[in-house]
């Protein structure tokens, strides 16, 4: 779900307004992306670490 | 200003260094201690070969030119790592079970193995990655002709031309030597993966040294460097949302189904679980990228002038501030970006023309009828891999030279991804939908590659180059509707967007539509199923049934691909796990299968299938096999496992006892006809010598003859003598009461000794010493081990009944220890004598004139395992073979 | 010209003693050492008695004399059976295959001689 979640926080932007005197300035969209992606990137991380003790599911697999 | 020829030797010095580490990884892994090289860090930082001087130079300008876009090629494969387990995981997983080479690969296996479909999508492949080749090319070159311009020195486009063909001619050197020294695509290229890995951070670091010096040296700060986006004419938020969602869309489909990134992906993964680590650490390594691309776009275009290339912002920025340093490690970075790629990208594709173009096309054209020698097959395809990166780079160079070296970075980037991404139906529909048929493949992957070509392809050379203008406005012939960028008069849409929009619904419909009106083979089916379900049942379908092959030419025919070495220690294996000893398995439909995947892992699924087809002819899928494959409920599949794996048990089982069994009571009449043997054996001389001492006693004869006479009784009892000591010596041998001799030497003198000693004449036997291995120092009983390569020196001369008999005595260390094979020319040993030729008393030519009285095995056998070493016959090799396994180090140590 | 022997046999120092004695006797001996084709080599020159050894390459010499014994041809053939291997069993066979005489080896030449002579000049 987290990319889908990633997804619709990225496409957000595209409903602000884009001209006229309140259109958001890109600075503040590179703040809104760049948090976005660091929230994406700490969540993964704590699936993936999550995921890790079960891990046990996937065999490992030996050279054959 | 920085002088230009200090900017080269820099440049040489670390490709120099690159050189150096990739040869140290494939030294430390060839000792065994590649564990770091096989961690999750190494894997993310090769996968960060998606980051190419297009994102090094290309973002700052794309960002220069469209504000924020750029960030959507890193949006794409974010969302692609942080949803790994759905579709990654079971890429990998399918990757490893079939022993996957490349995309292509993948696509021609899971369509039950057609060489069809290796090929279509291995040259749209090619064509997709030439503009992107070339894009590498163009950028390193730019980014030489940007100090050349700042050392003074204008440089014409001669200047320019020369020096891609010298960087194209130095990443095919390194690519051919490190890309090509292991046959099987499914083992690591360490000194690649590593040279990767370094260049990876020396990219990043790069681009983050120059974003923070333009960050904190330039804007004064975080808050200041806000402010003046705001300022600037990039300030505000202005993105088209067909673009936007269509960019991230491409690029993370690009991300699955560009070549190079499939290489790293999942061809080159140790571990699964090294997902794990990379599914956050890699969009962390995106982001880092992309973390200051619109600070230096801005900054850049405040400072530098109108006519400024924003592509090279990277560079120009820190040189117009003079400092050189950082511009060099700048230059250095965006050379890493390139190089990385061009390098992975050219062996993906090499993998691919040589596995579904080449070797097919060889193998048709008779070459398979050819000389039938060890390792011939693997020649042509490390020969034909070593073509095709230089075909390749000599492509991407062709490539550069026709588009003038015009375009936009981005431009040529993203006209590359959407060829890429052609493959994206058929992958997907592969691996999660059992209905696709090959036919429905092949339909859709053509139909895709032939709109893309017309929309994006063929325009992105440029005006006139190969579409002429008129041609763009008017549609070909003046056919309105057929206008490359407005395809059925639909106008006004964005030329990429239109092209991606067309080319994929072409594509998809035709691949969907296809496969359902289309009947897949059972193969297909099979493949089908295995692929789609992979996590359900990982173990293996069979898609052999019991075969007609004889495993001795399946052995010929593996060695020819995998070298003799690689085949015998799998054929040996196979044997081991089905009971028997020595080096032929039974021909059972799993032993065929596992064969099929390990020769795959070198030639692809579809030359490895053919192949082993022409050798067991016909005997493909069975009704059994059918119906396995049609029930779709998991729970029998699951059952008929269970019983699968315990019949199978069983099988082995019960073949070890017959094994047993026939041996006992081959044993048991051997140890019955043995008193009559050795009768047979004393008997014989003593007639002789009975008789002729009879004819001397009672007759008058010439001196002549008498002397004849007297000599066949002293002949004869010469040989009862022997015949006697060789029964002793078996004898105390078997009874465990040797004592043995140990002394230390070397392996060279001692096989020299061996053959001084066994008085065979050059005009007897001819022997070829084959490699310099033989410096293996002794410790052991010398005297026995030589008198075990006596017996078969003297063998090969009395039993080789050639022309000009000839035997190769060769020294190889193999696991740890090492071996030295005896290996004449002439005919073999049958098949039906190999198992009993170390019994005693057996001759494989029934002729006692030739002396023996079949001792001499039986006695190297006992001699070898008394020693802690061994010897087995080893077929498939052309003449009478054995291998002489030398006594382990460790073991001698011991004693 | 003597009577004609044929000695089926592969060890070439008992062809050349047997050949020794049985020749000084006034015996035509003709040698022949492979097991496959000896029964081609006595249809093609038609001996007056055969000794035979029963290991011999290609067929054994039990086999060889079966075959004699089917053909009507050389069913009445004397034939002198030789053996190494001093089994009982392998008398018995011999005798049941229609073996006229059967001797172990290491024999005495006057023994060999003995029965030529009593075979070919009763």
């Amino acid at each position: 779900m987290l990319p889908i979640l990633g997804g619709i926080l990225w496409t957000i932007p595209l409903m602000w307004r884009q001209q006229g005197e309140e259109a958001v300035s890109n600075a503040t969209a590179l703040l809104y992306i760049f948090g976005v992606w660091v929230f994406v990137i700490f969540c993964t991380a704590l699936v993936s670490r999550l995921i890790e003790p079960g891990s046990d599911l996937i065999e490992k697999e030996g050279g054959s | 200003m920085l002088s230009f020829n200090l900017l080269v030797v820099v440049a040489l010095a670390y490709v120099l260094l690159l050189f150096l580490v990739a040869f140290m990884a494939e030294r430390r892994a060839a000792e065994g201690e590649d564990g770091w090289l096989r961690s999750p860090m190494i894997y993310t930082l090769s996968i960060s070969i998606y980051c190419t001087a297009w994102t090094f130079y290309g973002a700052v300008g794309y960002a220069a030119r469209s504000g924020f876009e750029f960030v959507t090629i890193y949006l794409g494969p974010t969302l692609v790592m942080v949803g790994w387990w759905w579709i990654l995981r079971r890429l990998v997983r399918i990757g490893k079970t079939q022993r996957i080479t490349s995309i292509a690969d993948l696509i021609s296996s899971r369509f039950g193995k057609s060489t069809q479909l290796g090929m279509i999508v291995t040259i749209m492949a090619v064509i997709a990655t030439t503009p992107y080749i070339a894009l590498q090319l163009q950028s390193v070159t730019l980014s030489f002709a940007v100090f050349a311009d700042s050392d003074g020195s204008s440089w014409s486009l001669g200047d320019l031309n020369a020096t891609a063909i010298w960087v194209a001619i130095g990443l095919a050197v390194f690519t051919i030597v490190f890309g090509t020294r292991n046959l099987d695509a499914n083992e690591r290229h360490h000194g690649i993966v590593i040279a990767v890995a370094v260049e990876a951070v020396v990219k990043l670091v790069a681009l983050l040294a120059v974003g923070i010096f333009v960050v904190w040296g330039l804007a004064g700060g975080p808050s200041e460097m806000l402010a003046q986006i705001e300022a600037s004419e990039l300030s505000t938020w202005n993105q088209d949302g067909g673009r936007w969602i269509t960019l991230i869309f491409l690029s993370a489909a690009a991300f699955l189904c560009l070549p190079r990134m499939f290489q790293v992906l999942v061809v080159e993964n140790a571990d699964e679980r090294h997902l794990h680590v990379a599914s956050w650490a890699f969009p962390l390594y995106l982001m880092a990228m992309s973390l200051f691309v619109l600070p230096i776009a801005v900054v850049g275009l405040d400072l530098l002038p109108e006519s400024a290339n924003p592509d090279l912002f990277v560079l120009t920025l820190p040189l117009s501030q003079g400092q050189n340093g950082l511009a060099i490690f700048s230059f250095l970075g965006g050379f890493s970006s390139a190089t990385s790629m061009v390098i992975v990208s050219t062996i993906a594709l090499a993998t691919m023309v040589s596995n579904h173009i080449v070797v097919p096309i060889w193998l048709s054209s008779g070459g398979n009828e050819g000389a039938m020698q060890s390792g011939d097959v693997r020649r042509v395809i490390v020969i034909s891999r070593r073509l095709s990166i230089a075909g390749i780079l000599a492509l991407g160079y062709l490539y550069y030279r026709l588009s003038g070296g015009g375009t936009a970075l981005a431009a040529i980037g993203l006209v590359s991804f959407s060829g890429a991404v052609q493959v994206l139906p058929v992958m997907l529909g592969g691996i999660f939908w059992r209905g696709a048929t090959r036919v429905g493949a092949a339909l859709g992957l053509v139909t895709g590659l032939i709109v893309w070509g017309w929309t994006l392809f063929l325009p992105s050379i440029g005006e006139n180059a190969v579409l002429s203008a008129a041609v763009l406005l008017e549609g070909p012939c003046g056919i309105a509707w057929l206008r490359p960028q407005a395809l059925f008069g639909i106008e006004g849409l964005d030329p990429l967007i239109h092209g991606i929009f067309w080319s994929m619904l072409f594509n998809s419909a035709m691949f969907f539509l296809c496969s359902v009106m289309s009947f897949p083979l059972p193969l297909e089916r099979l493949q089908g199923a295995q692929f789609v379900d992979v996590f359900a049942h990982s173990a293996q379908s069979r898609t052999w049934t019991r075969g007609t092959a004889d495993a001795e030419d399946l052995l010929i025919m593996s060695q020819r691909i995998l070298g003799s070495t690689q085949a015998q220690s799998v054929f040996q294996a196979a044997a081991m796990d089905q009971g028997k000893e020595g080096y032929l398995p039974d021909v059972t439909p799993d032993f065929v299968e596992r064969l099929e995947r390990e020769l795959s892992g070198s030639v692809g699924a579809a030359t490895a299938h053919a192949m082993i087809g022409q050798l067991t002819q016909g005997s493909n899928v069975s009704v059994e096999d059918l119906i396995a494959v049609a029930d779709e409920a998991a729970q029998i599949l699951e059952y008929s496992n269970q019983l699968e794996a315990k019949s199978a048990e069983q099988e082995r089982t019960a073949r070890a006892l017959r094994e047993a069994n026939a041996k006992l009571t081959e044993v048991s009449e051997q140890k019955d006809a043995f008193l009559s043997q050795i009768s047979h054996e004393l008997r014989t001389p003593m007639t002789s010598i009975r008789s002729f001492s009879e004819i001397l006693r009672e007759t008058e004869i010439g001196p002549k003859d008498r002397s004849k006479y007297a000599g066949i009784i002293h002949n004869e009892a010469i040989r009862l003598t022997r015949l006697l000591d060789d029964l002793l010596d078996l004898s105390v041998l078997e009874n465990g009461q040797v004592e043995l001799h140990q002394q230390s030497g070397s392996l060279s003198e001692l096989i020299e000794r061996a053959i001084d000693a066994s008085g065979v004449s050059k005009k007897e036997l001819r022997i070829i010493r084959v490699n310099a291995e033989e410096d293996v120092p002794l410790h052991t009983d010398l005297d026995r081990l030589a008198q075990v390569f006596i017996n078969l020196i003297t063998n090969a001369a009395k039993y080789c009944d050639v022309e000009e008999p000839e035997l190769r005595i060769s020294v190889q260390a193999i696991g740890g220890g090492h071996v030295v094979d005896f290996v004449d020319n002439g005919a073999g040993i049958p098949r039906s004598k190999q198992a009993m030729i170390f019994e005693k008393f057996t001759r494989v030519s029934d002729q006692s004139t030739a002396g023996g009285a079949g001792l001499g095995l039986a006695i190297c056998r006992e001699v070898m395992s008394r020693l802690g070493g061994g010897i087995t016959y080893l077929p498939g090799q052309g003449g009478a073979a054995f291998r002489v396994t030398l006594p382990a180090p460790q073991a001698l140590a011991a004693q | 010209m003597g009577k004609r022997v044929l000695l089926i046999e592969d060890e070439p120092n008992i062809i050349e003693a047997i050949s020794f004695i049985l020749s000084r006797d006034g015996f035509t001996v003709h040698t022949h050492e492979d097991g496959e084709t000896a029964m081609e080599k006595v249809r093609a020159t038609p001996p007056d008695m055969i000794i035979l050894d029963v290991m011999l390459p290609g067929r054994s010499g039990f086999d060889i004399l079966r075959d004699l014994r089917a053909d009507p041809i050389t069913a009445g053939l004397p034939v002198l059976m030789l053996t190494a291997r001093g089994q009982t069993k392998d008398r018995d066979l011999a005798e049941r295959l229609g073996a006229d005489h059967f001797m172990t080896k290491p024999f005495s030449n006057s023994e060999v001689r003995d029965h030529v002579r009593a075979v070919l000049e009763a």
